[in-house]
């Protein structure tokens, strides 16, 4: 204690850690408690309409599936008969191959027959070489777009050129949606012609049993690494998302899976890739955050929604290489997209998302791993030389572990309270045991897989890793252009 | 911290014991619920094992039968629940505006005959929810005369889609034709009124709208309302209403021209070459599609082959129709 009398500075840092993780706590907190609220509404909601009614009604809108794929030979004809087979009425289905070096087309033509069709494309947004376009013969509603490769955004931009539905549903070619879905998801749009765009709920597919493209049972991962991911993605979004939505402050929508309002992606520009506005790895949250940014500079009431029923299925990494990847480029992605609009930030021009989700955004989502690591490496350190005050190491280990325990297991009480898709009591008891877990290690490893992505980020790195699928035996692209920060500032 | 996980394992305990209790009432009801249907139970029988605690339950698999049959089995589906009607009622007056959601649904089903004018009231029930359930159900009865109930609290579902509207009012059926027409020919009407009017019109194949469009494309100069009239003329119209819709192929509003393009398509002669080669031009991509759809229609290959050889930044359209795009 002496000594750290004599050392203040370590004091006050004492004060910022713990500050930092107070806030970050109570905000995770005031969270759940919300969502608690706003789930129970929901369900009780979602019990007084009939979804079936509208999936046979006339007046729902037809919409398109963008789906890019790139190197996808081995799962991408499972995938588009499971997309084939989804319950809605009036829909197209455009694969994009983004110049893929196997038999990802071949294997498509072969097995849908595919026969080359020319198609006009009413959209003008830059992109790459289209090769050709190609029509099935048996499914009249699937179309497979041939480019040259330039990356996921830009085979976004040319599925949306040649789409001709109000709204089209961005997704990966590894995702599998529920049957029911579409329908859920466009539910929403029909009730709020104000909405541009709604996110469905993201479940990880690792320990599923998965027949025709579709999810027969639900369960948990042999993999430690997917369990714990399972816990974060219901924290993410039964938690961080619903009550984000709520607010209307939603900055992001799982490119994996999100539908939108094709003219206001159109006039907003389009996806943000090399050959369209600024390349950035994060283009689903960037195309977000300015959607907003324009309703607001234009005064039109825009809503970004998040609703949790429209299930789609997606696998994670069950490996540290492929885990470290991703999150390398999440947080990229969430750097370069409050980067490209940091004019928003705390400016109530931009009402609360100005002034509330991109203070949260950077203060705690951007920033969290830096100060996390602070905490930490002052903690051992403190530790080693003996100037570690009580309080302080109370207090750290209440504020980062046993309220992160808290929060995680809120989030699994609110699964159960509400989806319960974790059928098995086992189950149940391993996703428990998980939030303990997930505190030591896991946490860690992923701040610093985060810390990784922002100092990336920071100094231009050329390339944004290995990303290897596992459970749908995929592989996947892995390079994309970063943002040349340099050409940003200069802007 | 363990407390916590300790509620969360009761919780799904107790989770599973009332989906195994469901799961039993449900396979001690559908013997008996068989039996009434086909005759040889009286539904007494049924209303004796249900308590006032299922009820709800009861409903909501009374209502899943109701879905499955037709006819003589629905009415004694309907027969079924009418002891617990009231029990609907009572909840119309609950605080919670999902649960007065989920009464009007339910009302909607088993209790339209007498409880209409309760599910009337509805329409203005302060949560849109509630008002957009009674709205669907009343527009789904068998009654039209509730047609005019729903025209009046439309402005109230302004939030919704175009077409999720006029649906509403054209599934109230052919016999609200007359007050459509009326709503749609009104100006006094909200314009979004009057638009899901026309539009209802164009749903049920009113030979009279086609009438009302082809005046009001001339006379008219709201958006809503040109657009309402030239679907309709897209689908309806005749060849004399070619020469009204032209104008608007040059309206300011992208919306209007571009529906105004759908409809010249549709009329197109040989004789049109002219104006459809005109608004390829036009700013907005959508219009010069139709206009290539328009003259691949008319069999003006000529006219193609020389835009698709053109340097036309859209020569792409006429080439891309000339080699088979029937999209």
């Amino acid at each position: 204690m002496n000594f750290l009398n004599t050392i203040p500075y370590l004091r006050i840092l004492e004060i910022v850690i713990l500050t930092y993780f107070l806030l970050l706590n109570i905000t995770y907190l005031v969270t759940s408690v919300f969502s608690f609220r706003l789930l129970r509404k929901y369900a009780a909601r979602l019990r007084s309409i009939n979804v079936e009614e509208m999936l046979t009604s006339s007046d729902v809108p037809p919409v398109t599936l963008l789906v890019p794929a790139f190197n996808e030979e081995k799962n991408v004809v499972d995938s588009v008969r499971a997309f084939l087979n989804l319950s809605y009425p009036d829909y197209e289905i455009f694969v994009i191959n983004d110049g893929s070096t196997d038999e990802t087309l071949n294997l498509l033509i072969e097995q849908y027959d595919l026969e080359n069709r020319p198609r006009a494309a009413p959209g003008s947004l830059a992109t790459e070489e289209i090769r050709a376009t190609y029509q099935s013969r048996e499914y009249a509603r699937l179309w497979v777009i041939d480019k040259e490769n330039g990356g996921k955004s830009d085979a976004l931009n040319a599925g949306l050129n040649y789409c001709r539905t109000p709204l089209y549903c961005g997704m990966d070619a590894d995702t599998i949606l529920e049957r029911d879905a579409l329908i859920r998801i466009v539910r929403v749009f029909l009730e709020d012609v104000n909405t541009i765009a709604v996110g469905g709920i993201l479940r990880v597919a690792n320990g599923c049993n998965m027949k025709n493209g579709r999810i027969q049972e639900v369960g948990l991962s042999k993999s430690s690494l997917a369990r714990f991911q399972v816990i974060e993605y219901l924290r993410a979004f039964l938690t961080g998302r619903m009550v984000w939505a709520a607010f209307r402050g939603m900055l992001l929508i799982s490119g994996a899976f999100g539908v939108f309002r094709r003219e206001s992606v159109m006039a907003a520009g389009g996806y943000s890739s090399h050959k369209n506005l600024i390349p950035t790895v994060g283009e689903d949250m960037e195309l977000v955050v300015r959607l907003h940014r324009l309703c607001y500079e234009n005064n039109r009431t825009c809503q970004v929604k998040f609703i949790p029923d429209p299930v789609a299925w997606t696998e994670v990494p069950e490996n540290l290489r492929g885990l470290a990847a991703q999150r390398d480029r999440w947080h990229r992605g969430m750097f370069e997209s409050l980067f490209i609009h940091r004019k928003m930030f705390l400016n109530k021009k931009y009402g609360r998302i100005g002034l509330l989700a991109f203070p949260y955004y950077f203060i705690f989502e951007l920033l969290g791993p830096v100060i996390e690591l602070a905490g930490y490496i002052y903690f051992v350190i403190a530790l080693i030389f003996g100037f570690l005050s009580v309080p302080f190491a109370i207090l750290f280990f209440i504020l980062a572990v046993v309220f992160g325990i808290a929060i995680s297991v809120a989030s699994v009480a609110l699964e159960e309270m509400t989806f319960r898709r974790y059928d098995r009591f086992t189950d149940l008891l391993l996703l428990c045991t998980y939030t303990f877990l997930e505190q030591i290690g896991f946490r860690q490893l992923t701040m610093f897989f985060r810390l990784r992505g922002l100092l990336s980020a920071l100094t231009g790195r050329k390339s944004w890793g290995h990303r290897e699928r596992v459970g749908f035996e995929k592989a996947k692209k892995d390079s994309e252009q970063p943002m040349d920060m340099r050409r940003v500032l200069r802007r | 911290m363990f407390v916590f996980i300790w509620a969360l394992v009761r919780l799904r305990r107790k989770n599973e014991r009332i989906r195994r209790k469901r799961s039993a009432l449900e396979d001690i009801w559908q013997p008996f619920i068989l039996a009434v249907l086909s005759g040889s139970e009286k539904p007494d029988v049924l209303w004796r094992m249900v308590i006032r605690e299922e009820t709800m339950h009861f409903l909501d698999v009374l209502l899943r039968y109701y879905r499955r049959f037709e006819g003589r089995e629905r009415a004694e589906i309907l027969t079924l629940a009418r002891p617990y009607i009231p029990e609907l009622t009572d909840m119309l007056e609950s605080d919670i505006p999902e649960e007065r959601a989920k009464a009007v649904q339910l009302l909607g089903v088993f209790g339209l005959d007498r409880y209409g004018k309760q599910l009337t009231a509805a329409l203005h029930d302060p949560s849109l929810l509630v008002a957009m359930n009674a709205a669907r159900v009343l527009a789904n009865s068998r009654y039209p005369e509730y047609g005019k109930y729903i025209i009046q609290v439309m402005p109230r579902f302004e939030i919704f889609s175009a077409n999720l509207r006029a649906s509403l009012l054209a599934a109230c059926g052919q016999e609200i034709i007359p007050l459509l027409r009326k709503t749609f020919a009104s100006s006094e009407q909200p314009i979004i009124v009057r638009r899901a009017a026309g539009e209802a019109l164009l749903d049920l194949a009113d030979p009279m709208a086609v009438l009302m469009a082809s005046h009001f494309v001339e006379t008219e100069d709201k958006p809503d309302i040109l657009i309402a009239s030239l679907q309709i003329l897209e689908t309806h119209g005749r060849l004399e209403d070619k020469s009204k819709i032209q104008p608007l192929l040059f309206w300011t509003d992208a919306a209007v021209r571009i529906h105004a393009a759908k409809a010249m398509v549709n009329l197109a002669t040989q004789a049109d070459q002219a104006i459809l080669r005109e608004i390829f031009d036009d700013p907005d991509a959508w219009i010069s599609m139709h206009a290539t759809r328009g003259l691949r229609d008319i069999g003006a290959k000529h006219m193609l082959q020389s835009m698709a050889e053109s340097e036309h930044p859209r020569s792409e359209f006429a080439r891309q129709y000339l080699t088979g795009d029937h999209s």
